[in-house]
């Protein structure tokens, strides 16, 4: 029989980490994903790795830039305000093709702004939050579940295409308790070996610069264009979404992570009404499940998107179907509470009813 | 010099906060406060003080201005340059002129606040900076921190024998910068940190205080005994009172007979696995050690 287990998101993403081998964290406390840190500083030592608490969030993602280059599974982890000080790190790792795990267990913000669930971070997540230009591979759990499988996936990902991946998580996914059925991990046929990496004297003679500095006429823009042709091919191959009684809808509602939980109980609520609705849940955020939605604008649905910000994926959606109408529902980061499933059926009613 | 603090100085710090009951950090501050007068502007970088500004309410009587967790020091220049300017315009008038405090825990201080006080030191920032040392993160659940004694548990280190590194030296480091002054207080010893705080706000320049704050929530002691703790902490010699200036450090409490530090470290959670199951003679032996050769290094 399965294992069942009954613990937090956050531990749930540490444990999935750990599994799929990652033997290196570095962190920095901040609410509310300081379970990471604290989960990972008792078990990773005893697995025989590596547990730093930095000195800032600055210094945890240039130590897994410095152990990805060497060629480890790594990871860090922290909230919206640690993320941002990050973003200069990300954007080494993403130049310098260094793969590597990084947990945004979003919180509200802008500045310090507050310690409960948020979504404002989308797009800081999806579209490069650092400088240059620049895409990492953004997944978004709805469940304690999906946060231990997505650290897994997360870490195959990144290793597959050597770009960063995120998960983005919220205070709600990360500090919720629920079942987890915890699996071995099984690594990908595909995955390479990483004979790029740096290891020190353990290939003599060989040697590796690991740079994202790039002076030699043209060098730079062949670099560029090969960090996006490599996103076109993640674009092709490793979109993922959930679909929830797609079919004959008539109104698709479209959510992720903890609003999507909402979304679920509400189109329910909806069908025991005889509205027609679905969901339609992005589970990567990047690469962006556009196709789904150009579906739903070949076959005539309306769209409704929730989200936990004042509207940021919604401009992904709108981006997709082009000219069709996208109804948004949000809260503002700080809102305190969660919205309710009722709330979300009295928005998906009216926009039916429109 | 006597001064009477109650009725001089009219308290910049209302009742009713939301730190925790018998927070130490709390107890300094207070004290500082009551020095200072109202004429404050605290400029703060994250930690357990942070929600003194906002929740539910305030009981500063001063002004506040948040800034990330690295750069309060540079929040406080910008403010202090500002402030200079409209003084020198006539907009403000010196009697209205605020003093610029940065009020940090000691994970900022200690850690990657670290650049941007080096920084406002070499500039000579006029600027007071309170660090309430907690020695952790206490605000997210008492994760270790530059400043967290060698030997104690915290959240992320749970270890047979506690946290292997030592404390950071942040007096020295600071000292290094060779601020106006410098000084470490304690509350649980209110003349000596009435009379540090007294001589900082006479001076100008950069000021620096660094206040043990014991913290029942994080250190694991019934909140009635902080006051107790603390003492503790400056009898055992664990934690010297002394103050720098003009090149010189001064101990300004040399406690006549020190405890042993046992009697501190045993009234404390955070170090109770050096007492239980076993008892750990050698790392009790080393902290003593560490001690000891701190004070055979200190003259009269």
């Amino acid at each position: 029989m399965t294992k069942r287990l009954f613990v937090k998101g956050n531990e749930a993403v540490a444990m999935g980490a750990l599994e799929a081998g990652c033997r290196y964290y570095f962190g920095y406390p901040i609410t509310p994903q300081s379970d990471i840190p604290e989960y990972i500083s008792r078990e990773l030592p005893k697995l025989g790795g590596e547990f730093i608490q930095a000195e800032s969030e600055v210094a945890s993602i240039n130590m897994l830039l410095g152990a990805s280059a060497c060629g480890a599974r790594a990871m860090t982890s922290s909230s919206s305000p640690g993320i941002s000080l990050k973003q200069e790190g990300i954007s080494y790792m993403a130049g310098s093709e260094c793969p590597g795990l990084i947990v945004n267990v979003c919180r509200s913000g802008p500045g310090l702004g507050g310690i409960d669930a948020s979504q404002a971070d989308y797009f800081q997540s999806v579209k490069g939050g650092g400088h240059g230009g620049y895409h990492i591979i953004v997944l978004a759990p709805d469940s304690v579940q999906e946060m231990y499988d997505m650290a897994i996936l997360g870490f195959d990902l990144s290793d597959r295409y050597r770009v960063p991946a995120m998960i983005l998580a919220d205070a709600v996914i990360g500090q919720m308790k629920e079942g987890l059925e915890p699996h071995s991990y099984v690594a990908p046929d595909d995955l390479e070996t990483k004979d790029w990496a740096l290891i020190g004297d353990g290939k003599a003679g060989e040697q590796k610069i690991i740079k994202s500095l790039y002076l030699g006429d043209g060098e730079l823009e062949a670099h560029n264009n090969h960090l996006h042709a490599k996103y076109a091919v993640m674009q092709e191959k490793e979109v993922r979404y959930e679909g929830i009684e797609l079919d004959d809808a008539k109104l698709v509602v479209t959510a992720y992570g903890s609003t999507a939980r909402i979304a679920k109980t509400a189109i329910r609520l909806a069908r025991k009404e005889g509205m027609k609705v679905g969901l339609l849940r992005p589970i990567t955020l990047f690469p962006f499940p556009k196709a789904a939605f150009k579906q739903c604008k070949r076959d005539g649905q309306r769209i409704l998107c929730f989200e936990l910000n004042n509207g940021q994926m919604v401009e992904d959606v709108r981006l997709a179907v082009r000219d069709v109408e996208v109804d948004f529902y949000g809260r503002a980061p700080g809102a305190g509470s969660l919205p309710t499933p009722e709330e979300f059926l009295a928005k998906i009613r009216s926009r039916y009813e429109a | 010099m006597v001064t009477k603090y109650h009725s001089a100085s009219p308290a910049s710090l209302g009742r009713g906060t939301v730190t925790c009951a018998g927070c130490g950090g709390m107890q300094a501050i207070r004290q500082t406060c009551r020095v200072l007068g109202e004429k404050t502007v605290f400029v703060n970088a994250a930690g357990c003080m942070s929600l003194l500004a906002v929740y539910p309410f305030t009981p500063f009587h001063g002004s506040w201005l948040y800034t990330a967790m690295a750069s309060a020091p540079a929040g406080a220049q910008g403010v202090r340059d500002a402030l200079d300017i409209l003084r020198d315009k006539g907009e403000i008038a010196p009697d209205n002129d605020l003093q610029v405090v940065v009020l940090t825990g000691d994970g900022s201080a200690y850690g990657m606040g670290l650049s941007a006080t080096s920084g406002a030191l070499d500039r000579q920032l006029d600027f007071l900076y309170l660090c309430y040392d907690n020695e952790g993160y206490g605000n997210t659940g008492q994760q270790t921190s530059a400043a967290t004694p060698h030997a104690a548990h915290t959240a992320t280190c749970r270890g047979l024998e506690g946290l292997a590194g030592v404390k950071k030296d942040l007096f020295a480091i600071w000292a290094a910068h060779d601020p106006v002054y410098l000084a470490t207080v304690i509350a649980s010893y209110p003349n000596d940190l009435a009379r540090k705080i007294e001589k900082a706000k006479q001076l100008r320049g950069p000021r620096l205080i660094i206040a043990l704050a014991p913290c029942p929530t994080g250190w694991g002691f019934d909140p009635r005994y902080t006051t107790t703790i603390g003492k503790l902490a400056v009898d055992t010699g664990i934690w010297p009172l002394k103050e720098y200036r003009d090149g010189q450090v001064v101990h300004t409490h040399i406690p006549a007979q020190r405890l042993p530090v046992e009697q501190y470290l045993k009234r404390q959670q955070r170090f109770a696995h050096l007492f239980e199951p076993q008892r750990n003679d050698v790392v009790l032996g080393e902290l003593q050690a560490e001690v000891d050769h701190y004070w055979d290094g200190v003259t009269p």
